[in-house]
């Protein structure tokens, strides 16, 4: 303590000398010639100093020689020698945003020296695009991250990865929303209330998160106060979505002659009449009756925010509802959320002084509350889209003998009005009306509560100690109701006969405990030394309890809730869990170092150590390192008489290992599996259950973390004044000792041991443009992003090497994963063409022993052993993109704004999945048409056949269309009123727009949507009839009080 | 001021050091973890998960995997149908071919057997941990899972021959070495004698038991096993079995027809039952629930009419799977009363016809109406119990004993009075008891109940098997090489290059 009392004192000496001169002036911009206040004026080498007034004035004391710093954000530093005492200065805007701060993990750095992949997107970004989910907010604007929609489901997530699949298990990135880790997605925020997304794509970057961060992380920084005079924004649009297309299917006249020619080519007598096919016209277009046409969606947001020296503060609530434009209209996919944010900053005290400087309090809260229902989507098996593009177009919407119908099923679906729905004809299976099935007295909603709030204190001790410690909690609470009144709409699984009700709740809560000490420092000018250590603490716990119910005393929606169930105790069902079963706690330590010279030559190292309740008792502790290192070739002396074009170059590399923690809980042991039960008697009183469990697995102590390690490098550069930025990344990234169940055979009895046996390898090369500019009042920004993206399942770590996921009825599997191969993709035959004609077929069969007859297909025999079999698949490819891109366009001229952003995605496949061998009456795509009839017609589309559907219609090449699209995701036009017709009124500023989503789409998949990806990641690119995005025309408003 | 700062630095410095090992344990609450000493009420849900195989079969591991009806597609009562040949559970139209492969074989069958393996092996461990379980009622919990396991490796060991076998839970690499089929057959009748041997199950269940197997079930599956194995040397004592069971059982035929609705369930000719109830089976959950898809399955696509053969109405619609073959109901003389309990025939436009249709369909475990009560999938939810032993076939075991394979009789049953008592029930007049009559007579009595086939290759009538009917989309032939299905390659890639690796069946 005497030692720092010293330092000030000498300080104090040291300063009080040199002052012999008061110097004052004025500092204006440029451009404008407006005073600027707030500008830092320092005499260079002290810690003498001022800030300029309201009016840009300043006054200071000072040595003749002195050099004083004129310093403001977003302007260009200027350095002046005093020679008098009045001095004026004039600032340049700089046009560089290198002096910018990004925020990084557990901290903030300045853009110029950031060495590692970091990719971020603004507030301002995301102004033109009224997102509805924080994913849409990087969608394509941030290279290295591919999103992929789940389907135009109102409030349907995103996948999103990070640098590609890490690991065939959880390769989801870790979301930290102001420090705060989130579980279970992120769907809670309102992306109104976000003012930056910062992507940690590299290792380096990602490793301040150690054991979570193999998969990337993205941090979230949500809108604090700006001191000033209180402002009110309130920002609304209203919006009108459509599908932007039909499936092409067979009209009813098209549908009988196909279905006869088929029967025909069977030896079967025909079904339909030439008199049936003359009076059949187009019949019933099922998309037509099923899609929810103009289904509206709305946001409204309104938000305070101001402060002043002792507290700032920002407060938002915002309203969004989705109808969905598949049964939005019968209240089955809706999407509600309501939000409330609060973000308060509490300065203490702000004594100026060394020792306990200053103090910050703050606490960030938010809370939201979403109501949702969504149908089942992407599936072969009856669903609504399913059966839209497959029930007969000879069935009329409403049955043309109700009377019947109802005699022979009394609780046939009706409409509102009482019309009865027609019921399938024989052979559709679980495919229905799909106008029917909106209809039926069922409905369900789920429901989601959650809390995020985060209380901190950041303390100045001494001259750049700072430290800062955070509590904060993730409560969240969610669950669904529901109810299924009896009803018939098709034999075949849409009989139901009993009421049923059922209701789930679950409760998780999460605390964070953490605290860091920072130290910052500069040494002789151009030592800049930063020093971060700190520790944190979380658990997580949850509870849940389900129920459910049969026979309802009454079919009335209001009292479908279990009390009103009366079922048989057996068939009855309750679930539940409590803490234990699902706790996990994490505990870490973690520390980094920055150092830069000069701001020429950067190097960071990090380190986090992380113990987690899910590691085998042999691995408890995990340890991940990371450095990092960078040049900024432009501050280099032997640089400055580069072109005056050529403003600036960075080089940057990086290794680093991260692990993933997501393995799931207790994978280390063996539980028994319980209720493995048997009745025993019979009889009503002697019949008894006998409960049953048998241990579920083979045990492994020894299971721990994945690890991730990743070598990145980058090159950034500025032209042409800075106007123009470009930014270059190339990687590798191993995932090494990914989870997998040890290859044992079935037959030892159990579900086999997980291990980590596996590895996985992610290379790519990212570039990021952008180019801002103006011409005389018209100004313009162009920024354009594309990743390459590689991906090798290197060591799945089982026997075979191969893995298998995703099929369909009548196919089986055909997606998966290989060792040495894209993971995942689709496998199956490769096809040669068709038989043309007799002699074709008889050469055919009597190579490979078959009964082909000319129409059908020919299969590679790609082994040569004269034989197709099973052997003679092979990748027929792949649902993931090779190349995703994404480019913004933006113009403004005097008060109008015009916003365009494209994405799109090369390289990709999609598996079109259209008929079911066994209902051989479903529609069939248009592109049947152009089946093969006679020698020469098609050389792809096999002639119709039920006999021969099961050999023609294998998972093959076929099924596999190109993916491969660009779409204008949104434009936007604005007009912001001038300032002449608002200054009478209390609005400061008033901007309208007109806006389109998913306004043009080109692609040449046939389907709903090219971006097809429900289910989990393997399913990316299967088409069963996704749920397409919708085209939205939206008007709105931002206005300013 | 100050204090509280200093208070927040040395709560920041405690935790930077107090995060321990014990932070990081947890414990589940929902499960106990496996191994240890076992009280009766762990040995008794240890055997509970055993018994619960028996449900599984219809929907075996995701696989329409039934093993009577499996057995019968293989045999020649049945075809394969449903919707197409390859295009609707193309494994099973390989099957009846006889064109079987290693990836088009009864895979879900070879999963949950082990697993009734794997789980009989634990319950037989947790006895041999009990702590204060009565001698008595352990002996009857070890006979009972020592029958259980041999019941399940006995359907792998007639499916597949040459098979992995291990009693112990296998340690590292997790491997177990492959049997001859030859050397399984000891195992099973080392398993079933350990069941019989000192009367630890009783003769027969009661009303209070039913479910639960006995030493008659026992001996049946004895008798099975050896029969199928011809292994003369223990014809007698199997012969003596079925001679104690007739004596000693107190079983009876009861009326056929009955046998096979809900009220003939645990019956008087009843010895061994898998008990099925309409709950809990649901899509996507092959591993748990009481009820059956056999019934739908085996029924008539979309069915509305009435049972031509019966005049029945009770019956409703299924996937139309495995419809009788044509010639069936003529092997029934006038007036059998089996005849319309085994086969249903529908009109024509009635039901849709799918692949194979004949107008025939199996009835004994056809889907009758509201034996499918279930909430919620249906269709895998009839109760039908799937009747195991029977009582008529401890009768038909001793006659073909004594007749075709020359063991002397014992007691009062002879092959004539066994014969007699089966014909006398079906009401149609007695036939002597030679070879051929008690062989068309087993044929009659358990058609639709997975026992031909079997019956055939072990009398060597395989050339029956042999046929080429374009008609019916069959063309197949038996060779000796069919006995053994080829085993799932992905069992067997998982063994590659270890010294447990498995041998392929030349199929």
């Amino acid at each position: 303590m005497k030692h720092v009392l010293g330092i000030f004192l000498f300080l104090l000496t040291l300063t009080s000398q040199a002052q012999n001169l008061t110097v004052s002036g004025s500092v204006t911009g440029a451009a404008d010639g407006a005073p600027i206040p707030g500008v830092s004026v320092v005499v260079k080498g002290t810690t003498i100093g001022t800030i300029t007034t309201i009016d840009g004035d300043y006054s200071l004391q000072a040595a003749q020689g002195d050099v004083l710093v004129f310093s403001f954000i977003g302007m260009k530093a200027q350095e002046h020698t005093i020679t008098s005492s009045i001095l004026n200065v004039v600032l340049e805007e700089d046009a560089t945003d290198l002096d910018e701060v990004i925020v990084v993990g557990y901290g903030v750095q300045k853009k110029s020296v950031v060495t590692a992949a970091i990719s971020s997107v603004s507030a301002e970004d995301m102004e033109a695009a009224i997102p509805s989910r924080i994913e849409d907010v990087l969608k394509g604007r941030v290279s290295g991250v591919q999103i992929t929609q789940s389907s135009g489901q109102p409030g349907s997530d995103s996948k999103v990865r990070i640098r590609g699949v890490g690991t065939i298990n959880n390769s989801d990135p870790l979301y930290i929303v102001d420090g705060m880790a989130v579980d279970g997605g992120i769907n809670y925020l309102n992306p109104s209330d976000i003012e930056s997304v910062e992507v940690l794509k590299d290792a380096a970057s990602a490793a301040i998160y150690g054991a979570r961060a193999a998969n990337g992380v993205i941090l979230v920084t949500t809108k604090g106060g700006k001191s000033g005079k209180m402002t009110l924004n309130y920002d609304f649009s209203y919006g009108w979505q459509n599908p932007w297309k039909k499936k092409s299917v067979l009209n009813a006249t098209e549908y009988m002659v196909l279905m006869n020619e088929r029967e025909l080519n069977d030896g079967k007598n025909a079904i339909y009449s030439a008199e049936d096919i003359a009076g059949a016209g187009v019949g019933t277009d099922w998309q037509d009756q099923t899609f929810n046409y103009d289904a509206p969606v709305q946001s409204h947001q309104v938000s305070l925010n101001g402060g002043s020296d002792d507290v700032s503060y920002y407060l938002s609530f915002g309203y969004f509802n989705q109808e969905g434009i598949v049964g939005g209209n019968y209240d089955r996919s809706n999407y509600e959320r309501y939000s409330v944010r609060t973000n308060t900053t509490y300065n203490v005290f702000d004594a100026k002084r060394d020792l306990f400087g200053s103090l910050k309090v703050g606490v960030n809260a938010a809370y939201s509350r979403i109501l949702s229902s969504g149908i089942d989507t992407n599936s072969e098996y009856g669903s609504i889209l399913g059966s839209a593009i497959s029930f007969s177009p000879l069935v009329p919407v409403y049955a043309e003998d109700p009377d019947q119908v109802l005699a022979d099923h009394p609780t046939a679906v009706t409409d509102k009005d009482g019309r009865v729905f027609s019921i399938p004809p024989a052979g559709f299976q679980e495919i229905a009306n799909p106008v029917g099935m909106l209809n039926v007295p069922a409905n369900g909603q789920d429901n989601s509560d959650k809390l995020v709030a985060t209380i901190w204190g950041e303390l100045d001790i001494y001259k750049g100690l700072k430290f800062k410690t955070s509590y904060g909690i993730d409560l969240a609470f969610w669950g669904a109701d529901g109810y299924t009144f009896p009803h018939f709409l098709a034999n075949q699984g849409k009989d139901i006969t009993r009421s049923h009700v059922y209701s789930n709740m679950h409760r998780g809560f999460t605390w964070q405990l953490e605290n860091t000490l920072s130290y910052t420092k500069t040494i002789a000018e151009k030592h800049n030394i930063s020093l971060l250590a700190g520790q944190s603490a979380r658990e997580y716990t949850s509870r849940h309890l389900y129920g459910d119910d049969y026979d309802l005393l009454e079919t009335d929606p209001n009292k479908a809730v279990i009390d009103y169930a009366i079922a048989d105790r057996k068939d009855e069902r309750v679930a539940g869990g409590t803490d234990g079963t699902t706790a996990v706690t994490l505990a870490s330590y973690f520390g980094r170092i920055d150092y830069n010279f000069d701001e020429r030559y950067m190097i960071q190292a990090t380190v986090r150590r992380d113990g987690s309740s899910r590691f085998g008792i042999a691995n408890k502790w995990a340890t991940f390192p990371a450095v990092s290192a960078g040049w900024n070739v432009t501050n280099e002396g032997f640089m400055d008489g580069r072109p005056a074009w050529f403003n600036y170059m960075k080089v940057r590399a990086s290794w680093g290992q991260n692990g993933n923690e997501n393995i799931g809980n207790f994978a280390y042991t063996s539980l028994m599996n319980g209720n493995q039960n048997y009745y025993f008697g019979s009889g009503e009183n002697d019949e008894y259950m006998q409960y049953g469990s048998s241990p579920a697995r083979i045990a492994n102590p020894d299971i721990m973390w994945e690890e991730s390690e990743q070598t990145n490098v980058g090159i950034d550069f500025r032209f042409f004044n800075s106007r123009l930025a470009v930014g270059l990344d190339y990687y590798e990234k191993k995932t090494n000792g990914m989870l997998m169940d040890v290859p044992i055979p079935t037959y030892v009895g159990k579900e086999a041991p997980v291990a980590n046996v596996g590895d996985m390898e992610n290379s790519g090369f990212e570039i990021e443009v952008s180019y801002k500019d103006n011409i005389g009042d018209f100004s313009y920004n162009v920024s354009a992003n594309a990743s390459y993206l590689k991906n090798v399942l290197v060591n799945l770590g089982n026997e075979s090497g191969i893995i298998w996921h995703d099929g369909a009825q009548g196919l089986g599997s055909f997606v998966r994963g290989e060792n040495g191969e894209s993971y995942p993709h689709f496998y199956g035959y490769q096809t040669d063409g068709l038989i043309q004609n007799e002699a074709e077929a008889a050469a055919y069969n009597s190579q490979f022993g078959k009964n082909a007859k000319p129409g059908d297909v020919k299969f590679a025999d790609l082994n040569g052993d004269d034989v197709i079999d099973t052997d003679d698949r092979t990748i027929i490819g792949k649902g993931t993109p090779d190349w995703t891109f994404g480019l913004t366009l933006g113009g403004e001229y005097k008060n109008f704004d015009l916003n365009m952003f494209f994405q799109g995605s090369v390289g990709n496949d999609i598996f079109d999945y259209s008929q079911r061998g066994d209902i051989g009456m479903m529609n069939l795509p248009s592109w049947m048409l152009d089946r093969w009839t006679g020698e020469g017609t098609s050389n792809s589309i096999p002639r119709l056949s039920s006999d021969a559907f099961g050999e023609n219609w294998v998972a093959s090449d076929l099924y596999v269309k190109d993916g491969a699209y660009v779409r204008l995701k949104t434009i936007q036009l604005g007009y912001t009123l001038p300032k002449s017709i608002l200054s009478a009124s209390y609005v400061k500023r008033l901007r309208v727009y007109v806006a389109a989503e998913n306004l043009l789409t080109f692609t040449g998949h046939e389907g709903f949507d090219p971006e097809v990806a429900s289910g989990d990641y393997t399913s990316m690119g299967v088409d069963k009839g996704v749920y397409p995005q919708a085209r939205t025309i939206s008007v709105g408003a931002n206005i300013t009080f | 001021m100050k204090n509280y700062i200093k208070a927040i630095f040395f709560a920041a410095l405690f935790g930077l050091t107090a995060c321990g090992d014990d932070f990081l344990t947890v414990q589940p609450t929902d499960s106990q973890e496996a191994g240890g000493a076992a009280t009766e009420g762990a040995i008794l849900a240890n055997l509970g998960a055993c018994y619960q195989i028996l449900l599984f079969d219809s929907y075996a591991d995701f696989n329409y995997n039934s093993v009577t009806l499996m057995s019968d597609m293989m045999g020649d009562d049945v075809f394969k149908g449903g919707g197409s040949a390859t295009g609707d559970q193309a494994m099973l139209y390989y099957l009846s071919q006889y064109t079987a492969t290693d990836v088009e074989t009864p895979a879900g069958l070879w999963n949950i057997y082990y697993s009734g393996l794997s789980r009989c092996n634990n319950a037989i461990t947790a006895c041999e941990n009990a702590v204060d379980v009565d001698e008595d009622k352990l002996n009857q919990y070890k006979a009972e899972a020592h029958f259980l396991r041999a019941y399940y490796v006995h359907w792998l060991w007639k499916y597949w021959g040459n098979i992995p076998y291990f009693e112990e839970e296998l340690p590292k690499p997790y491997l177990a070495p492959q049997f001859t089929a030859d050397q399984v057959y000891a195992e099973i009748i080392q398993d079933l004698d350990f069941a019989i041997a000192g009367d630890k199950l009783p003769m027969k269940t009661n009303v209070s038991t039913h479910g639960r197997a006995s030493l008659a079930a026992a001996m049946m599956l004895k008798a099975r096993v050896v029969m199928y194995q011809k292994d003369a040397s223990k014809y007698s004592e199997v012969l003596a079995d079925m001679q104690r069971i007739y004596t000693e059982g107190g079983f009876g035929l009861g009326d056929y027809a009955k046998i096979w609705s809900r009220e003939g369930e645990f019956g008087e000719g009843s010895i061994f039952e898998a008990n099925h109830l309409p709950e809990g089976k649901d899509w996507g959950e092959a591993w748990s629930g009481f009820g059956t898809n056999l019934p739908a399955f085996i029924s008539p696509n979309e069915l509305k009419g009435t049972d031509l053969l019966s005049g029945l109405d009770i019956y409703q619609g299924g996937w139309g799977f495995a419809p009788v073959r044509p010639e069936m109901v003529d092997l029934f003389e006038d007036g059998d009363t089996r005849m319309s309990a085994s086969i249903n025939q529908f009109a024509a436009g009635t039901y849709t016809e799918r692949f194979q249709n004949t107008g025939y369909f199996i009835a004994k475990y056809a889907a009758r109406k509201e034996y499918n009560d279930a909430p919620y999938g249906t269709d895998l939810n009839y109760e039908n119990n799937l009747r195991i032993f029977r009582y008529a076939e401890a009768l038909l075991n001793a006659a073909e004993l004594m007749v075709i394979h020359g063991e002397a009789p014992a007691g009062d049953l002879t092959a004539q009075v066994a014969l007699d008592e089966i014909r006398t029930r079906a009401k149609v007049d007695p036939v002597a008891a030679t070879a051929e009559n008690i062989k068309l007579e087993r044929r009659r009595e358990f058609i639709g109940e997975g026992i031909r086939y079997w019956d055939i290759v072990r009398w060597g009538e395989t050339d029956l098997l042999n046929e080429n009917i374009p008609e019916f989309f069959t063309e197949r032939t038996w060779s000796e090489s069919k006995k053994y299905l080829p085993i799932p390659q992905a069992e067997i890639n998982k063994t590659q290059g270890t010294e447990f690796e498995l041998v392929q069946n030349n199929y």
